[in-house]
């Protein structure tokens, strides 16, 4: 899942940033509201978190652009205003959730998560594919009841596939919501993972899950071929 | 008093009662006057008439009562009553209404009679004259007659027709009055009711206005004169509270963000760091970064301490003379670099040996404080002057430098604790508390300060004044 920082203390998009991408997400940061719209509007977000008080372009405006301009990115504000005349005033203007200023990072994971069970359309933590189980909340995965240990990249691949089991994903989807603008969009990355992955969710003796298409992208499901 | 209305409708009441009781009074003694008047010049005709009616001849005192001129004097209801006394007080003649009884002898002279009130003898109130004079002698017989007989008429009437007319004076005059009142109370009440509601106008507008409507103000085009003054002080209270609410409001946000933001970060590098201990590289800057938050916040609470014992005169103030120049290159020293390395052109305008009389920490403070934010605030290859010049007696320091980001808006709030010209308050390591301290700790030394903005050249001048001495003081 990929996620936008903005905010312009570099020391919490350094502790912040480092958290989200060891819990499996791909963060880009932004630290003023222009290179913060820039990069909502060129790239596709899962969840955008968006402090308010920006150089250049503040937060307010930064979410009124982007819905006006139709991304339908989930929108966390993060800020030190805690009024609830400036709550209700983002969450009118199109965000999606609000965490005030100092925040605990456990917390802000839930959110996102929780943002990210919104966007496809999950309310439930736990995603069973036959007999592989997902749990969002804590992370983990088994099959057949055995516990199996993936990278933080690698679940969330898993999780990306699996919030759109029996669909077809693209390479370029999952290149867009699981990794950053720090990966090369030339290399084989995504083809690398979804091989590795599968490797690790294909126990003995039981079904292939992650089926390829060529030329097309990949399908999670039960009894594809 | 609570209510006004009802001040100004008791008292015009009382007023009113007052002034219509008194008006009763003096036309109720009129009137009794006139009337009394009349019935006394009535009674005195008619005693001349009766002494007309008296002779003295051989016989001794005669009168012509003939009852057909005087049938009030008969016996029966109504009647009035005369007596008539001999020199040595034998009656000589009563009115038969009287039959034995007697009225009261006293009296005047035909030309000033005594008149006073009685009981008549059938009991109703009556007015009696008394008269004493020599009755009519023919000149003829007064030889024969010899010496003149003085004699005394006291004539009675009843007085029912005064008291009766004075009577319906009163009540009905009463009911007037009274009828008066009831009226003046409702146009009082109606009155001072429509003279106040420009007052209940007030009162209703002050009832709406609350700490998110400070912005409204009183309209003063339909009020009266008497009430315009108050609204235009009223309005001006109004503009200096929503200031104060809006900087108020200002600088409670800047606080939290301020504060809210270090601490954020301090509780994100732990919780991240506590979470993925395993990562040594990023550990490792959490916790160095953690000692500049807590310098950083350190420094923030030390500036609000020294602002707050400024502010509350605290502030411990050491006087000693000083080689201000020396003081104004030994403060420029630790930005020299910061301003080499933005090339920013540095030109210093410093006279020598020039001394003040100052506390050195916080004249130190002050410059520290305007270099670091010219050097800050200054643009790469920007101009950055400090000139020094005497101005009367006073010491001027001036710090100069070029700043594009500044309007004339800003000099006004560019004291005011944590201001930010930058509305996210991020970049600089500035918490906007720098200007705040310099203005707090000139205040306490007698510092003026000026501020000019001018073709893109920020400056701000202290104006040190010279030592008590000079100025001829004692301290």
């Amino acid at each position: 899942m990929r996620v936008l920082f903005i905010e312009d203390s570099e020391r919490l998009q350094h502790s912040i940033g480092t958290g989200l991408r060891k819990a499996g997400f791909a963060v880009d940061a932004a630290g003023d509201g222009e290179q913060g719209l820039y990069l909502a509007e060129i790239n596709s977000y899962d969840v955008i978190l968006l402090d308010l008080m920006l150089p250049r372009v503040d937060g307010l405006t930064i979410l009124k652009r982007l819905r006006d301009g139709g991304k339908d990115a989930h929108i966390l504000i993060l800020t030190a205003r805690h009024t609830l005349e400036e709550k209700v005033k983002g969450l009118r203007l199109g965000a999606d959730d609000y965490l005030t200023k100092p925040f605990a990072f456990d917390e802000l994971l839930a959110r996102i998560q929780a943002l990210i069970r919104r966007r496809y359309q999950t309310k439930c933590p736990e995603i069973r594919i036959g007999d592989l189980h997902i749990d969002t909340n804590t992370g983990t995965v088994e099959r057949n009841g055995r516990a199996i240990t993936l990278s933080p990249k690698e679940y969330m691949l898993l999780e990306f596939l699996a919030l759109r089991q029996g669909s077809l994903v693209s390479r370029s989807d999952i290149e867009a919501h699981i990794y950053d603008e720090r990966v090369d969009p030339m290399s084989n990355v995504v083809d690398a993972a979804v091989c590795r992955l599968r490797k690790k969710i294909n126990l003995p003796g039981c079904s292939n899950l992650i089926h390829t298409r060529r030329g097309l992208g990949y399908l999670l499901e039960d009894g594809g071929e | 008093m609570t209510s006004i209305r009802r001040f100004l409708t008791s008292r015009l009441l009382l007023a009113a009662v007052f002034l219509l009781a008194a008006g009763h009074v003096a036309l109720y003694l009129f009137v009794h006057h006139r009337l009394t008047a009349h019935f006394d010049a009535s009674l005195t005709a008619r005693a001349r008439a009766f002494a007309g009616m008296m002779e003295q001849d051989f016989g001794g005192i005669e009168i012509d009562l003939r009852e057909e001129f005087l049938p009030e004097y008969r016996r029966g209801e109504d009647s009035d009553y005369f007596q008539v006394w001999g020199e040595s007080g034998e009656v000589i003649e009563r009115s038969p209404s009287l039959e034995e009884q007697d009225l009261p002898r006293r009296a005047g002279t035909l030309e000033a009679p005594l008149i006073w009130n009685l009981t008549l003898p059938d009991g109703r109130p009556g007015r009696a004259i008394g008269v004493a004079f020599l009755p009519y002698v023919d000149e003829m017989a007064l030889p024969q007659i010899g010496t003149r007989t003085r004699v005394e008429v006291v004539l009675a009437r009843d007085r029912l027709d005064v008291l009766n007319m004075m009577n319906i004076l009163l009540f009905g005059s009463g009911i007037v009055i009274l009828a008066f009142i009831g009226g003046i109370f409702l146009i009082v009440h109606r009155v001072t009711r429509a003279g106040l509601s420009p007052l209940n106008r007030l009162a209703d507008h002050t009832a709406t206005i609350h700490s998110e409507s400070l912005g409204s103000r009183y309209q003063a085009g339909n009020l009266p004169d008497e009430l315009r003054p108050i609204v235009s002080r009223l309005n001006e209270l109004l503009q200096r509270l929503e200031t104060a609410f809006e900087r108020e409001k200002r600088l409670t946000a800047d606080i939290a963000h301020e504060l809210k933001t270090p601490i954020a970060e301090l509780r994100a590098h732990s919780e991240v760091a506590l979470k993925w201990p395993e990562d040594h590289p990023f550990v490792q800057k959490a916790l160095s970064e953690t000692v500049e938050i807590s310098n950083q916040m350190n420094n923030m609470v030390s500036l609000l301490l020294s602002l707050n014992r400024c502010e509350s005169g605290k502030q411990a103030i050491s006087l000693s003379t000083l080689d201000l120049p020396a003081m104004i290159v030994e403060q420029w020293e630790p930005w020299r670099r910061a301003a080499e390395k933005k090339r920013i052109g540095v030109k210093f305008d410093l006279h020598d040996a020039t001394t003040v009389v100052t506390d050195r920490t916080m004249l130190a403070s002050i410059l520290m404080n305007l270099f670091s934010n010219a050097v800050e605030y200054c643009p790469e290859h920007g101009r950055l002057e400090c000139a020094m010049e005497r101005r009367d007696q006073a010491i001027v320091v001036t710090v100069r430098n070029s700043d594009a980001s500044l309007a004339e808006s800003d000099l006004t709030r560019l004291f005011d604790k944590l201001w930010r010209k930058d509305p996210s308050r991020g970049g600089t390591g500035h918490s906007g508390l720098g200007l705040a301290l310099v203005s707090a700790f000139a205040r306490s030394l007698d510092i003026g300060i000026e501020t000019e903005l001018q073709d893109g050249l920020f400056s701000i001048s202290l104006s040190i004044p010279p030592p008590p001495a000079a100025r001829g003081g004692t301290s």
